[in-house]
């Protein structure tokens, strides 16, 4: 086990990401990621904590709102905020946020992972088929009488 | 060609799923491929109606999202959890057939209510007017022929599957469905008449998957008529409860739905008489009393479970008078939607039609959760959920 556990206040975790930039970090908010967490228990962590799958502008945005998500714990009006912002980013920014979402799952951060995947779930919603498949570059593998089944039997499903 | 990494073991996700890598092109500026088990995540957020439009995404997506037990799980969790603001109503019309609508709130604030309609049809020789009894978990409890037949089925899906039943209906009478959380089993509760003298009934629980009834012990009401009349999805602190309104003094019983056991919860002191009304409102158990008088509605919360001091009388309302009494259902904390269900229109279900038959609205949750997983010996049916034209 690292040194680490019981340390309460402020202790400085450091960071390298795949293109070499190097982050101090809280521990408290390092520890929100489970990778980097195991990989403090398996006291492979006691230099400079390697991300090989981790940009620098991309973990940047993982810290920032890893501490946004800490903050906005118990606050219902910024948790309302959080939740709209990944509309802006899925319409503006789409390619960062699938690297945010990509690092998000690798560092495995629970809080964060809920989020970006909410945002892209009210981002999907009332869309059609069609915008769908563009938006996620998904190929339509249904035959016409396929299609016209699947409409057929939920019709009370589509409008 | 950036695609996810294979370190995905470590994802907080479910790992037994399979994962598979699509090929599709990727561009620059795209998302880029998901990997299956977040889109399953993602998905599982999505309301209803969404949900159905995306079945017409691709053949991976459909199987995900009709075939997947695992989804179906899911989704059932995330939609018990969000506690959707989905509504059914039903026209109350005296014929074979109900006409079900299924209202979803697109997003919080607006008001646009996406409507999904069915008629709900017996597709069994028998041809009577059902009866929506309620609504427990994405199931449906729905009555045919005055409780003969009683089916639990989830709208949704369209499966169905019908209680077991030897005694005639005047006999033993279905009174409720519950869940039991802790063993994630759904539980049926029926009142059953003994044919001896001095008068005497028992209650019975079914668990659904089984196909059996069993007789609950401690019944404190087996000598006394006019108790546990109505029929109860009102899940409260995991029991059900009934509230007998013929009787005095007014009182509530509970059943726990995971220990079994019978229990007396307190009531609000009412001044007025008025016809009462128990329901489940954002998890507390709440009265509503239609006053006689002027047939307002007075609404009492239990702020704090089994305090009977802690009864609130929340406010007044005037009810519609197109909702008929059997309304589980009242969101009196948000005057929008008030507003969307007074105005709540549609080709079938005209002013008129409001009128004379009535619609009633229940809370329901609705879920992709297959009554597979509770079949038991018993048969797995289709009810015909047919559009309206």
């Amino acid at each position: 086990m690292a040194s680490t556990s019981n340390s309460t206040s402020s202790k400085i975790i450091t960071l390298r990401s795949s293109d070499g930039e190097v982050f101090e970090v809280e521990e408290s908010v390092a520890l929100e990621s489970n990778l980097i967490r195991r990989m403090m228990e398996d006291d492979c962590a006691n230099n400079i904590i390697p991300l090989p799958n981790v940009t620098a502008p991309i973990f940047y945005l993982v810290i920032e709102h890893c501490k946004k998500h800490a903050e906005m714990k118990d606050n219902k009006e910024k948790k309302k905020e959080l939740r709209s912002q990944g509309e802006e980013l899925l319409k503006s920014d789409p390619h960062t946020y699938s690297n945010l979402m990509e690092a998000v799952n690798y560092l495995d951060i629970k809080s964060l992972m809920d989020l970006t995947a909410q945002w892209l779930a009210d981002f999907l919603k009332g869309k059609s088929p069609r915008l769908i498949r563009e938006l996620l570059k998904i190929k339509n593998d249904f035959t016409p009488e396929e299609e016209a089944e699947i409409l057929e039997r939920n019709r009370w499903a589509f409008d | 060609m950036k695609i996810f990494h294979d370190k995905l073991k470590i994802s907080a996700q479910d790992s037994t799923t399979k994962r598979r890598k699509r090929r599709d092109g990727i561009q620059h500026n795209d998302i880029q491929l998901i990997p299956e088990d977040i889109i399953m995540d993602i998905l599982s957020r999505l309301p209803i109606h969404s949900l159905f439009q995306c079945t017409l995404v691709s053949k991976a997506w459909r199987d995900m999202i009709v075939h997947n037990p695992i989804f179906a799980t899911m989704q059932h969790n995330r939609a018990l959890e969000n506690q959707n603001n989905t509504l059914l109503m039903f026209s109350h019309v005296n014929s074979p057939e109900v006409n079900l609508y299924l209202v979803e709130r697109e997003a919080a604030g607006l008001r646009k209510l996406r409507v999904m309609d069915a008629k709900l049809t017996d597709h069994t020789c028998f041809n009577d007017r059902p009866e929506i009894l309620g609504s427990c978990n994405g199931l449906l409890c729905i009555s045919f022929y005055r409780g003969h037949r009683v089916y639990i089925s989830n709208p949704i899906t369209g499966e169905c599957k019908k209680l077991p039943s030897k005694e005639r209906s005047c006999d033993a009478l279905v009174i409720g469905i519950g869940f039991d959380s802790a063993r994630k089993e759904y539980k049926v509760v029926r009142r059953v008449f003994i044919h001896e003298k001095p008068f005497s009934q028992k209650i019975e629980i079914h668990t659904l998957g089984t196909s059996s009834w069993r007789q609950v012990v401690n019944f404190p009401w087996s000598d006394r008529r006019g108790s546990l009349n109505d029929f109860s999805d009102v899940l409260v602190n995991g029991s059900l409860h009934w509230c007998s309104r013929h009787q005095k003094p007014l009182h509530i019983t509970s059943l726990d739905m995971s220990d079994e056991q019978f229990g007396v919860v307190p009531t609000p002191e009412l001044t007025s008489r008025g016809d009462i009304h128990l329901m489940a409102w954002k998890g507390f158990l709440t009265m509503t009393q239609q006053l006689w008088v002027d047939n307002s509605m007075h609404v009492w919360v239990m702020k704090e479970y089994n305090v009977k001091e802690s009864w609130t009388k929340q406010i007044n309302v005037t009810m519609p008078t197109w909702l008929f009494g059997g309304v589980n259902y009242w969101p009196f904390d948000d005057d929008t939607l008030v507003d969307d269900i007074r105005a709540f229109d549609h080709p079938r279900l005209g002013a008129d039609s409001r009128t004379f038959c009535g619609l009633g609205v229940m809370a329901h949750t609705a879920s992709l959760v297959s009554l597979k997983k509770y079949r038991g010996r018993g048969k797995v049916g289709r009810m015909k959920f047919l559009p309206i034209q």
